[in-house]
């Protein structure tokens, strides 16, 4: 009996609490409440939305073709070439100076392997070092001992007269003589 | 509330096309039911009213997809669902401890059931039996609440057939028996 009533009280609690767990009503208002968020929200303004869009969509393909444009326009960097003083014979095709770069940037900047192989190979000469054109300051002075008189080139000498070959005189050693030693007694 | 039964969601929410007026009508028809099904997870009306407002822009968001929803109430009872079991977090004001000791002396002074159902240690000790439940019981017990919701509805919020939501609610009210019966004779412990 006692369990009987217990397993009753158990149900009819449960039953009870379950019917009292269920939702409550929504406040009033609520509708009105989403209904005023939803229209400020920037979901709820489709309309705006799509009358924006053929406007941006218009402003980028002119920007694109622009761009398009002006890089078709833009002459190709054409690769010069330097001579070094020291290495006449080296002819190398100078890839431009890059700007120190971030990686992630430096790489995608990076030349191809083809844009490098641009470097002319010089042809081989006979003689070494390969006689190099003259510059402007050799050229000028021979110009200058050409036209000049002698005695302008005699002022160029040192005031000593003329600087004689030094001569060195050959220089003879004996032979080296080694005495003996005492002997120890 | 009226039931739309199988009318296509575009009729019944093509806020795409027609407006402000169908988003209006849309919500006054079913903010009722998202809020419940919000609030039957979450058990607070503040968060309820914020997981109802979120259902909405969701609806809004992707109403693109509207035009394949057949069940437009259990589409977004399960929008409101989902976003409900997103926001939900585990609040204890009172402790289980607390709430069991709380119903023993009540029961004990002999309060009867309904007085005692009502009580809000009451409440307490039910919600973490329901939490205390299998997952799968746990969450057609939380639907089955929501008095608007048939159990077909409840199966397309799920995702199970209409069956096993009838089966599973069984297991869970036998389960819940079985603990609070132990609980007030003090045999069960959490």
């Amino acid at each position: 009996m006692p369990d009987n009533y217990h397993d009753h009280f158990t149900e009819e609690l449960l039953e009870a609490a379950l019917a009292c767990y269920r939702p409550a009503e929504p406040r009033p208002g609520l509708e009105e409440r989403i209904l005023a968020n939803l229209r400020t929200s920037p979901q709820a303004a489709p309309r705006l939305r799509r009358g924006w869009l053929p406007v941006m969509a218009t402003a980028a393909t002119v920007l694109i073709v622009l761009a398009a444009l002006y890089l078709a326009r833009r002459p190709a960097p054409q690769p010069t070439v330097v001579r070094r003083a020291e290495a006449p014979s080296a002819t190398i095709s100078s890839v431009p100076v890059k700007p120190t770069l971030p990686r992630r940037y430096a790489a995608a900047r990076r030349p191809s392997r083809a844009a490098k192989q641009v470097a002319v190979a010089p042809p081989r000469q006979e003689r070494f070092p390969s006689p190099a054109p003259l510059s402007e300051q050799e050229l000028l002075l021979l110009r200058y001992v050409s036209l000049a008189p002698k005695e302008a080139l005699s002022a160029l000498q040192p005031a000593g007269g003329p600087i004689e070959p030094l001569r060195i005189e050959p220089r003879y050693i004996s032979d080296l003589v080694v005495s003996e030693l005492p002997r120890e007694k | 509330m009226a039931l739309l039964g199988q009318a296509s969601l575009s009729e019944a929410i093509p806020m795409a096309d027609a407006g402000d007026d169908v988003l209006e009508a849309t919500v006054r028809e079913h903010a009722s039911l998202v809020y419940k099904v919000a609030y039957a997870v979450l058990r607070n009306h503040h968060d309820a009213e914020d997981a109802t407002q979120e259902t909405f822009i969701r609806v809004l968001r992707h109403r693109k997809h509207s035009a394949k929803v057949r069940q437009p109430r259990a589409w977004l009872a399960r929008i409101a669902w989902r976003v409900a079991l997103d926001r939900r977090k585990t609040r204890h004001e009172i402790s289980f401890e607390e709430a069991t000791q709380a119903v023993r002396q009540l029961r004990a002074a002999g309060t009867g059931a309904e007085q005692l159902a009502a009580e809000r240690q009451m409440m307490v000790l039910l919600e973490r039996l329901i939490a205390s439940l299998p997952r799968k019981l746990r969450h057609v017990l939380t639907l089955a609440t929501v008095e608007e919701m048939s159990s077909v509805e409840i199966a397309e919020v799920l995702g199970i057939p209409e069956a096993s939501v009838r089966t599973r609610l069984l297991r869970a009210r036998q389960l819940l028996r079985q603990k609070l019966s132990g609980l007030l004779e003090g045999k069960y412990a959490r």
